[in-house]
C-alpha cells in the first residue's frame, strides 16, 4: 500500500518495456485536434462577431422613433434579435475555443511526460541497470480529471447559453414598444426576466472551467518538475552505484 | 535495490513550488468569489424584472427597486476585472511553477548529468534489466 508521501509525491517503481501510460499516449495524439477545435471555435467567433457587429451598425444607424415604434419594420426586429441572441452565447462559446486551446497544452504536458517516462527507462536499460520510474504523483491523478472537468463546466456553459439565446431570440422578437409594455405576470415580462436573470451568472461561469485547466496545466507542470528531479537521483545513484559507492 | 527516494542526492525542492499552490488557490477562489456574486446578482435581476418597464421606470430615490437597479448596473462592471485578476493569479501560478522546473532541470537533473554521465560513460553496460 502506497504511504502519504508516495501519493502525493510518487513513489518508485520497475519497468519492464520503454512505455508511455495510457493517458500519454492518448495525449500524444489529442492535442494536436484539440488545437485545431479550438483554433477553429476562435475563427468562427470573430465571424459572428463581425456578422453581430454588422447588425448592431444596421439597428443603430436608424433613429430611436424608427427602432422603438410598435409597427417597428422585420428587418429591425430580425437585426435587434440576433444582437441579443447572440450577446447571451457568444461569449460562452469564445471561452471555449481558450478551453480548447489550453487541453491542447495540457495534453502536450501530458505527452512531454511520457517522453521522460519512455526515455527513463530506455537510457537505465541501455546501461544495463533496473529501470526505475517515478509512480504518478497526485498532482499527476488530477491534472487530466481537472482538463476535462474544466471543458464540461465550458460545455454545459454553452448549452445553458445557448438555450438562454433562444428564449433572447423569443423576447426580442417582439417589438421594443410591445417588450416594454408587457403588463406584470406576462409570459414576455418573465421570460425577459429570465434571459437577464441567467446573463448575470453565465458571464462568470466559464471562468471557473478556464480556472480548472489552468490549476491543471500547474499541477501538470509540477509533475514534470517532481520526474526531473527524480531522474537527477536516479543518473547520481547509477553513477555511484557503479563506482562501488 | 532500495525503492526509497534518495533526497540526498539533490538540492531540497525550490521554493516555487511552495508558492505556486497559494497564487492558484488565491486564482481559482477570486473565480470562485466572482460566480458567488453573479449568482447573488441573479436574486437581484429577478427582482427587478418582476416589475414591469413602467414600474422600473418610476422607481423613487432611496427605494429597494431603484437600488436593485443601480446595483445591476454597476456590480458587473467590476465583477468582469475582478475575475480577471482571479485568472491572472492562476497564470502567475502556472509561471512560478515553470520557474521551479526551470531551476530543477538546471540544479537537480542537469547538475547530476554533468557529475554522473562521464562516470557512467567509462563505466562497462550489462544486460538490459526490466522489472516485473
Amino acid at each position: 500500500m502506497a504511504t502519504t508521501s508516495e501519493t502525493l509525491f510518487g513513489g518508485r517503481t520497475v519497468l519492464a518495456r520503454p512505455e508511455a501510460t495510457t493517458m500519454q499516449k492518448v495525449a500524444r495524439y489529442m492535442w494536436v485536434p484539440m488545437l485545431l477545435m479550438g483554433l477553429m471555435v476562435i475563427a468562427a467567433s470573430v465571424v459572428i462577431g463581425i456578422t453581430n457587429a454588422a447588425a448592431a451598425s444596421d439597428y443603430f444607424g436608424l433613429p430611436q422613433a424608427v427602432r422603438g415604434a410598435a409597427d417597428a419594420p422585420a428587418s429591425v426586429i430580425d437585426d435587434r434579435q440576433f444582437i441579443e441572441s447572440t450577446n447571451v452565447w457568444l461569449p460562452g462559446l469564445q471561452l471555449l475555443g481558450i478551453g480548447l486551446i489550453l487541453s491542447a497544452i495540457t495534453f502536450s504536458l501530458a505527452s512531454i511526460l511520457g517522453v521522460f517516462r519512455a526515455g527513463g527507462v530506455r537510457l537505465q536499460q541501455a546501461l544495463g541497470r533496473e529501470a526505475q520510474s517515478l509512480t504518478p504523483p497526485i498532482t499527476a491523478r488530477l491534472f487530466p480529471m481537472l482538463m476535462m472537468m474544466g471543458l464540461m463546466v465550458l460545455i454545459v456553459n454553452l448549452v445553458i447559453a445557448a438555450i438562454i439565446g433562444g428564449l433572447a431570440w423569443d423576447v426580442y422578437g417582439n417589438s421594443i414598444a410591445e417588450i416594454n409594455a408587457a403588463p406584470e405576470g406576462s409570459a414576455l415580462l418573465d421570460d425577459l426576466g429570465t434571459v437577464n436573470t441567467y446573463k448575470t451568472w453565465l458571464a462568470p461561469l466559464p471562468f471557473i472551467g478556464i480556472a480548472m485547466i489552468l490549476v491543471g496545466i500547474s499541477f501538470a507542470v509540477h509533475t514534470i518538475l517532481q520526474v526531473i528531479r527524480f531522474q537527477g537521483q536516479r543518473i547520481r545513484e547509477l553513477a555511484q552505484a557503479g563506482a562501488g559507492k | 535495490m532500495s525503492y526509497q527516494h534518495r533526497v540526498d542526492l539533490i538540492p531540497s525542492p525550490p521554493i516555487q513550488t511552495r508558492v505556486y499552490p497559494v497564487l492558484i488557490a488565491v486564482g481559482f477562489l477570486i473565480v470562485l468569489a466572482a460566480l458567488v456574486i453573479g449568482v447573488a446578482l441573479a436574486a437581484t435581476a429577478s427582482d427587478v424584472f418582476d416589475n414591469t418597464k413602467a414600474v422600473r421606470d418610476a422607481a423613487l430615490p432611496g427605494s429597494s427597486l431603484l437600488s436593485d437597479q443601480s446595483g445591476l448596473a454597476a456590480v458587473p462592471l467590476w465583477v468582469q476585472p475582478f475575475t480577471f485578476l482571479g485568472i491572472g493569479f492562476l497564470i502567475a501560478g502556472i509561471f512560478t511553477v515553470f520557474w521551479g522546473l526551470l531551476r530543477s532541470l538546471r540544479e537537480a537533473r542537469g547538475a547530476a548529468m554533468l557529475e554522473a554521465v562521464p562516470a557512467l560513460l567509462l563505466q562497462p553496460t550489462g544486460e538490459p534489466k526490466g522489472g516485473e
